[in-house]
């Protein structure tokens, strides 16, 4: 019991199965005084799912945590720069109709009477225009930083898009030379428990048994250790997000020096919705949508058009259709066993959560590794208290992007803002920002998986009314207005110092980033 | 605007270049690239810092001039004060090429440069269609500046891979009492060069590096005399 945890076996690789194991290496590597030896297990015969495309900011902070050059990876996964995302047609897919969810934190939005003033006389101008100049660097295509910038340093706050798939590749290249991590290429064939109930060792088809003190499940949908093994049950939220497919497609710029859009574009359907990402070499596209409201024919069909209207060239495309149960484990750590990735459980990519909540789980438990045996289940309980939050917190948040719709006429959009699909936790947040602006201690954890900034470019990007009881001052309009004009001009020093999304990736990959 | 000729005898024979050193010429500058040859030279005059190039991002050897676009506070009542000049400023209007055969020089020249002119200054060919002295001499300082990209590029590098170069934001106060700030600068950082393991110590001294490292510390004595200038 009381004997260090000194190895940890993970099963499965994808990007959650190497990006857990690069970040548990570097982090334990200055952690613990002893090494702790990290092995990972793939299948070579199973293909990965390659989800996630997009990311939040957190990736820099992870890139660098692992030892990982800025420069090596925007060239090695066809990286891009994502500032935002922009969500067209959400509200009442009308022609115009479309708002920005930034990156960068609005602008004086926790002093309740600037969003006021905002609220009560500035609404025609759009919300995220009047608290972020990243609107601006978004709409005219321009990079968030500078050849000039180092590594991970931002001008304007931002995440990537990347290529999944390269990226696993990338990650395990960099685990294996870099970081030590002990590397099986090997099918895992059975499963072996200890007399209380802990995972002991692993059967693999080639190399024998592999023993380990944790075992972490990254075998996404399969969950060979967490549900085949342990059977811990899946909670479906199914009702609350009725997404449940996709149709992904990778679409070919129509020249090699066509704009690289510097942020997602979200495109509403009339049964989900069209994710578009640009990387440098292609865009990344897919139709996320509700089978039991639309056929895949016609989701097909839909996907299409869009790739039409958007000039990319259909004849080039191939669609792959994923189909998935909106949700997640009821729990994530169980005995010695620990679920990171598509395993612990997977939701529409609307806001990029996917490879959030892996960078957050692998760090999470490096953080609060368990000492010994007799720590385990303490570590454990206290994971799975934190998780099962975070996941209540994501499914909460996009949720708001439906519920405010007033796409009339369309049973998806209508029936998923009916008051009994909302979950309790968001219906209260909503009842009390009728009556008062959001702030931070509406939330209860200190690291929120979506900062209140967020909650405030959906919710007011979507025209959400808040009846807040008091007037508005002359100085506040005048703060206001003074914000407003800060902004763009800050905005028109930013244009002659960023260059076009695409000008910059070209330089990064003929000379490089320093890394001061 | 920059014309590139490749120097020639009876094309350029009447071409003088006006000597000395002002503004006339296109030297308010606020800094100027310099190699890692010349430190020594330059170190009793200049502040000199790495700086980014904005068009890629790459560092290169800079000596500071001013701090304001177009602003060379060495120029006073037109003329650039005493002292040694950077090679960068000693070479114009002329630039590297190779195997120039018609002049036997690797020389060609900007005749866009203000100096070049066809009524004051230094002749390039005696009459015999010879190079004169003054070219021959030119020639050697663009020689010696060509040669010198080659350390200079793997001087920059080797700091680069020793990790010793850190962010190095100038902060002085006006006269106006307003504090001014220079970001953009970068400099050895002293305080990674004392913390460099023996071994590390050695190689750095070997390649002479090490030496280059203390000149560009002891260089940035020289901003106090550029910020009483600029203050004057």
């Amino acid at each position: 019991m009381n004997s260090p945890i000194s190895s940890v076996v993970i099963v499965g690789g994808g990007n959650a199965g190497w990006l857990t194991a690069a970040i548990l290496a570097s982090k334990l590597k200055s952690k613990c005084a002893e090494s702790v030896s990290i092995t990972l297990i793939e299948s070579p015969n199973i293909k990965t799912i390659g989800v996630g495309e997009g990311t939040w900011p957190s990736m820099r902070r992870t890139l660098k945590s692992i030892g990982i050059s800025e420069s090596d990876f925007i060239v090695s996964c066809n990286a891009t720069f994502k500032q935002g995302a922009k969500f067209v047609g959400w509200v009442t897919g009308a022609k115009n109709d479309s708002y920005y969810h930034p990156l960068m934190l609005a602008d004086n939005a926790e002093q309740t009477d600037v969003l006021h003033a905002w609220h009560q006389h500035f609404e025609h101008i759009d919300f995220s225009k009047a608290f972020c100049v990243q609107d601006y660097t978004c709409d005219n295509g321009l990079a968030p930083k500078s050849i000039t910038s180092p590594e991970y340093a931002a001008v304007t706050n931002y995440a990537y898009h990347l290529d999944a798939g390269l990226f696993t590749n990338f990650l395990k290249k960099h685990c294996i030379e870099k970081l030590g991590v002990k590397f099986v290429a090997d099918d895992v064939i059975d499963v072996n428990s200890s007399i209380n109930g802990a995972i002991d060792k692993v059967l693999t088809r080639n190399c024998g048994y592999i023993t380990g003190d944790i075992f972490i499940d990254c075998t996404g949908f399969n969950r060979l250790l967490i549900n085949k093994h342990y059977q811990i049950p899946f909670q479906s939220c199914k009702h609350v997000l009725a997404a449940d497919s996709a149709i992904a497609c990778q679409v070919p710029y129509p020249s090699t020096e066509s704009p690289i859009t510097s942020h997602t574009i979200s495109t509403a359907q009339t049964a989900g919705w069209i994710w578009d990402i640009g990387l440098q070499n292609r865009r990344g596209t897919g139709h996320v949508f509700a089978s039991d409201y639309l056929s895949d024919y016609d989701a097909e069909a839909q996907l299409t058009k869009y790739i039409k209207n958007t000039g990319g060239d259909v004849e080039k495309c191939t669609f792959k259709t994923i189909r998935f149960e909106p949700g997640h484990l009821s729990k994530f750590w169980h005995k010695n066993c620990l679920a990171i990735g598509l395993s612990a459980g997977f939701i529409e990519p609307l806001e990029a959560s996917a490879l959030l909540l892996i960078e957050m789980s692998a760090n999470t438990l490096a953080e609060h590794f368990p000492a010994n045996q007799a720590a385990m289940n303490l570590v454990a309980d206290k994971f799975n208290q934190t998780f099962l939050y975070r996941w209540q917190r994501i499914i909460d948040f996009l949720k708001l992007h439906y519920i405010l719709n007033q796409r009339d006429g369309q049973a998806f959009w209508q029936d998923i803002k009916q008051p009994q699909s909302i979950p309790d936790s968001l219906q209260a947040n909503l009842n009390l920002w009728q009556h008062q602006y959001p702030c931070m201690h509406d939330f209860e954890q200190a690291i929120e998986v979506f900062p209140i900034d967020s909650y405030l470019y959906v919710l007011y990007g979507m025209g959400f009314k808040t009846q807040y009881p008091f007037k508005v001052s002359q100085l506040q309009s005048d703060l206001l207005s003074r914000q407003y004009a800060e902004i763009k001009s800050n905005f028109s020093q930013l244009e002659r110092v960023l260059e076009p999304n695409r000008h910059l990736l070209e330089k990064i990959k003929r000379y490089g980033l320093q890394k001061i | 605007m920059q014309t590139i000729e490749t120097l020639d005898p009876i094309r350029h024979h009447d071409l003088t270049i006006e000597t000395g050193h002002s503004e006339k010429f296109g030297e308010n500058i606020h800094c100027v690239p310099v190699v890692a040859n010349e430190l020594n030279q330059l170190i009793p005059h200049y502040p000199v810092c790495l700086l980014k190039d904005t068009e890629t991002g790459q560092f290169g050897l800079y000596a500071l001039l001013g701090f304001e676009p177009n602003q060379n506070l060495y120029i006073k009542s037109g003329h650039w004060g005493q002292g040694y000049l950077p090679l960068h400023i000693q070479r114009q209007p002329f630039i590297y090429q190779p195997n120039n055969h018609s002049v036997g020089l690797n020389l060609a020249i900007n005749v866009d440069n203000p100096r070049v002119n066809k009524q004051t200054g230094e002749n390039l060919f005696d009459d015999n269609q010879q190079p004169s002295g003054y070219l021959k001499n030119m020639a050697k300082i663009v020689e010696f500046l060509h040669s010198s990209l080659a350390s200079n590029q793997a001087f920059i590098q080797t700091l680069l891979d020793a990790n010793l170069i850190d962010h190095n934001q100038l902060k002085f106060q006006q006269t106006d009492g307003q504090s001014k700030k220079i970001d953009g600068l970068y400099q050895v950082s002293q305080q990674k060069l004392s913390t460099l393991s023996d071994q590390d110590v050695v190689k750095l001294h070997q390649s002479g590096a090490l030496q280059a490292c203390y000149l560009l510390l002891a260089s940035q004595e020289n901003f106090k005399k550029l910020i009483n200038w600029y203050n004057d």
